[in-house]
């Protein structure tokens, strides 16, 4: 007995004695598909750069299929306390885990989201009031600039398409924000629903037909995670020009893009969640802006697409992706 | 009033637990204060170093403008494609507008707007520099600024920035005390400007106080310190949480805790031990043997605890047991048995005084003996009785042994009960050979009154025949008759004097006179073996005080073996002489001798080398020779003859000659 208290007793002072271990933040992450890895890569990056180091990540992803993300949401919701920050790759997931759980116990940190507060998501940006913060990227916002920098790059195109899915309100919002500045440098622009592929296919390949001759990205979950990769290959084969709303898509094979990349957004985020992380309540760490958009083009895309384009824009270009 | 012991260590522990407690706390507080008071040292100077680099920054942000503006000029940029590059690259501005000479709008270009909102018309009459302070539609502050546009010095118009305040921010704060520390810039209002990230501020308002307080900007507890430029323009505020200042301390506090904890567990524990290891039990023996000495001792303990209590208890125990020790020991020693302890294994353990002493042996020569050495077996492990077994502790004897086990503590013990029988069997041999002697002087008592008779008869008539007859012949045949008849009157006198019973009283008599009846009385037996007996004495008539029919004994015992070992027609020489103030009969025989390892066994009883002899001999004789304070020795070598010194010992009052 007396041996078995001794061992204790040492046990309990090395154990004492031993450096302090950080703690380890358990962090869910739910996206809608893989299309958002880039803004969780930058999140994890600026949580590294921060200092935090130990945390571990568990995913949930949607598959870019809504039922799905629904069933996660659901989980999601139910151990949430499991978590200490559950962090979303847009509007729609947080808006998601918001509609499954009712009042958050967990903070939900928004990696790079748009219409905040169209979603209801708080009601002011600047005290988040339903437990959700994170960064708005101002992309519904940015919809007019794009359609001014689109006609001023091909200023000889009067029709464009957009895809949008009428079920969400922000989607519905960034197309009616697109239309309207469409109408202000004499530009028509028709916003179409696509279910699947062969649709989206069928609708590029005769969009020529119906004087369309070019397609605006909106800031949409299932465009910029599902349709995007399709649009552009379709597009390139089709040799219709495409303007995107990240610079990160350019890389991808977009023609043009205005905005801010994912991966920024993401690692501004780390900020706001490391915020929370230390402790300070989520009504008091407010939403931020991303940092200012960045104009990019890729040029060899343009050359094989064959369309003419204003050569003399190329003056505004901040970024040319060769 | 008296505490017990128990309490009294309860009470300690309690203490001991309680001082560590008060330390942390008080160490906790002190160290807060000096943590939070460097905290606020350091932010103040970090608000100071911050706030009177503002300007400065300010001045590179518009220079590098200027120097933009006046590169894309020359490189034939349009007033919006040179506001576009400038939004572009200086961070923090987002948009601008062109102004003519005159203050109209001429043209604009924006990050966000496709229209931003500029005046149409500004007077920059005496303007230079910052223009002011407004605010975006999401009220975030900005800052407004003009650069003039000159060329080949002509006034070609204005330019006008909007420089985003957070991000401005952002590079004048690029090093922070810490990640967690949050940098404002306020006007001297207290309207915060801009913020060290790009949050929405919704024009927030800051209380200019320092020290630890709940901060309206984060909601936490923070410590907060303030630093207004020279102008009292601009004011820089340092918020940390307190939470994080304290992070090291806390850190500390926790291991401390976890120490203390440790520290305060093993010593409860220890105290929960010591009560069931120690306290209970103590107190259960102190209850058990205090009522043990209060029914057995009859003696009162008065102590103050538990401990002293027992203390006193063990006292009386312990003085107890050595009394009771002392009476068993003297028991053990002073037994009339001799008593050996075997272990188990048949060795021996223990022996007392009486064996010591009875047996003429040293402890250490029996401690660690077999049975098998004493006795020659081993006995089986049963209680037994022998009324004669030989035993050999220095020399063999006859011992009457009991043997006893005895089973202490789960220990087996043999116990040997030994008593010396040898001297009752000589006693007995001795009782009854005297029996026998007694039988034979009651026969030569008889015969001798039946012969006494016809001898006064013979003798009478022998005397009438020589008063009577005058023949010379006859009455020297009377005369032989007469003395023969005499003779034969004498042997009887001296067979009745020795079925005389011995009175056992010492006189006074003369050695020569004792030896030479013993002599006479053995000389038949010498003539009929042809044994010559010599006698020769240096005494003149000395007399000595003894035991003459003892003497008498000895001398006929020694005497008798002379003649038994001496051969045919040898020779016994007995001389009497005086020897350092002792009588000294010296019997020496011509016969064989005796082997030296022999010799020493002549007197062990029983020992004999004769057909009809009973080995009592010597020893009885040295024994009665010792008992009057003499002694019998024996010298002998092979074919050289036996001598046997008898000596007693005579004192000064015997040497006188009455």
């Amino acid at each position: 007995m007396m041996k078995i208290l001794l061992g204790l007793l040492l046990t309990l002072l090395l154990a004492s004695c031993e450096g302090e271990k950080a703690k380890e933040f358990r962090i869910a992450v739910f996206i809608s598909g893989e299309g958002r890895m880039g803004k969780v890569k930058g999140f994890m990056d600026g949580l590294k750069d921060l200092g935090v180091e130990k945390v571990s990540y568990h995913y949930f992803k949607g598959n870019n299929t809504l039922s799905l993300m629904r069933e996660l949401a659901q989980e999601l919701a139910l151990n949430q306390e499991d978590y200490d920050l559950i962090v979303t790759g847009g509007s729609l997931e947080a808006y998601m885990v918001k509609s499954a759980s009712g009042k958050l116990k967990t903070p939900v940190v928004i990696l790079g989201g748009t219409s905040i507060r169209q979603w209801g998501l708080t009601k002011d940006l600047g005290r988040p009031s339903e437990g959700i913060t994170g960064v708005d990227n101002l992309n519904a916002e940015l919809m007019e600039k794009r359609v001014e920098l689109f006609s001023r790059m091909f200023p000889h195109i009067r029709k464009v398409l957009v895809f949008c899915n009428p079920q969400f309100e922000a989607s519905k919002n960034a197309t009616r924000i697109t239309i309207r500045a469409g109408r202000k440098f004499g530009i028509k622009v028709v916003p179409v629903n696509v279910r699947d592929v062969k649709e989206l296919e069928y609708i590029i390949s005769h969009m020529r037909e119906d004087g369309f001759e070019a397609i605006i990205i909106t800031p949409c979950f299932y465009t910029e995670n599902f349709l995007t990769s399709y649009i552009l290959h379709y597009a390139n084969f089709y040799q219709i020009p495409v303007f995107c709303h990240s610079p990160g898509l350019v890389k991808k094979g977009c023609h043009v893009a205005y905005g801010t990349s994912g991966y920024e957004q993401g690692y501004q985020a780390a900020h706001i969640a490391y915020k929370i992380l230390r402790g300070t309540p989520v009504e008091f760490v407010p939403f931020e802006r991303a940092y200012y958009p960045r104009l990019a083009v890729n040029e060899k895309a343009l050359a094989e697409l064959g369309v003419d384009y204003n050569r003399e824009f190329f003056t505004y270009i901040d970024e040319v992706v060769k | 009033m008296r505490l017990s012991l128990k309490f009294r260590v309860v009470l300690l522990l309690i203490l001991l637990t309680f001082i560590p407690v008060i330390l942390y706390f008080y160490h906790y507080s002190v160290m807060r204060e000096k943590i939070i008071e460097d905290r606020l040292r350091f932010d103040k100077l970090y608000a100071s170093s911050i706030v009177s680099r503002i300007e400065l920054f300010l001045e590179r942000v518009m220079s590098q403008t200027e120097s933009l503006v006046y590169l894309y000029r020359n490189l034939g940029f349009s007033e919006e494609e040179i506001i576009w590059r400038i939004t572009g690259q200086v961070k923090g501005v987002f948009e601008g507008a062109f102004y003519s000479p005159e203050g109209i709008l001429m043209g604009w270009a924006s990050r966000e707007k496709i229209q931003p909102k500029f005046e149409k018309f500004v007077n920059f009459n005496g303007k230079e520099g910052i223009l002011g302070i407004e605010y975006t539609e999401y009220k975030e502050p900005f800052l407004r600024f003009m650069i003039s546009d000159v060329e080949d010095g002509l006034l070609k118009g204005y330019f006008v920035f909007s420089l985003d305040l957070s991000l401005f921010w952002q590079s004048v704060v690029s090093t922070r005390p810490n990640p967690s520390a949050e940098v404002f810039l306020a006007d001297s209002k207290g309207n915060i400007l801009a913020f060290s990230d790009m949050r929405f501020s919704s024009r927030k308002k800051v209380e200019l106080k320092e020290g630890v307080y709940r901060s309206s900007i984060t909601g936490v507890e923070v410590v907060g310190v303030h630093s207004s430029s020279e102008d009292g323009k601009w004011v820089v505020v340092v918020e940390e949480p307190v939470s994080t200042v304290l992070e090291p301390l806390q850190g500390f506090q926790k291991k401390a805790m976890v120490a203390g904890s440790a520290f305060v567990l093993s010593g409860g524990l220890f105290a929960i031990l010591v009560f069931l290891r120690i306290f209970k039990p103590l107190e259960s023996l102190k209850n058990y043997i205090v009522s043990w000495e209060e029914k057995n001792i009859n003696k009162p303990i008065r102590a103050g605890d538990e401990v002293s209590e027992l203390s006193q208890a063990f006292e009386n125990l312990i003085r107890r047991l050595e009394e009771e020790r002392k009476l068993y020991s003297a028991l053990f020693e002073n037994t009339l048995d001799g008593i050996v302890v075997f272990n188990a294994q048949r060795r021996v353990i223990d022996v007392n005084r009486t064996v010591l002493e009875e047996f003429k042996v040293s402890r250490e020569e029996l401690i660690g003996r077999s049975m098998k050495d004493l006795i020659g077996e081993e006995l089986p492990l049963t209680s037994m009785f022998f009324s004669e077994k030989k035993v050999k502790l220095r020399e063999e004897i006859y011992c009457q042994l009991r043997q006893e086990l005895l089973r202490i503590e789960g220990n087996l013990y043999i116990l040997w009960r030994l008593r010396d029988v040898s001297q009752e069997k000589e006693l007995k041999v001795l009782l009854e050979q005297t029996a026998k002697l007694s039988l034979a002087g009651e026969i030569a008592c008889s015969i001798a009154h039946q012969i006494n008779n016809p001898l006064a008869s013979i003798m009478g008539y022998a005397e009438s025949i020589i008063l009577s007859t005058e023949d010379e012949k006859v009455s020297k045949k009377a005369e032989v008759i007469m003395r023969q008849a005499q003779k034969c009157a004498e042997t009887v006198r001296k067979l009745l004097d020795i079925g005389k019973p011995f009175e056992g009283k010492p006189e006074y008599v003369k050695p020569e006179n004792v030896t030479i009846e013993v002599v006479n009385m053995l000389s038949p037996k010498a003539k009929r073996k042809g044994v010559k007996i010599e006698f020769s004495s240096n005494l003149n008539g000395e007399k000595i005080f003894t035991f003459p029919w003892q003497i008498e004994q000895v001398l006929a015992n020694i005497i008798d073996n002379a003649i038994d070992a001496s051969p045919e027609n040898g020779s016994v020489e007995i001389k009497l002489e005086r020897a350092n103030g002792n009588i000294v009969w010296k019997v020496k025989d011509s016969g064989p001798g005796i082997p030296k390892e022999e010799l020493e066994r002549v007197f062990k009883p029983f020992y004999t080398t004769k057909d009809y002899g009973t080995g009592l001999g010597l020893p009885l004789a040295r024994r009665l020779m010792r008992n009057m304070g003499g002694d019998v020795r024996i010298y002998s070598e092979p074919g050289k003859g036996t001598t046997v010194e008898i000596y007693i010992n005579r004192r000064e009052d015997e040497n006188t000659d009455s």
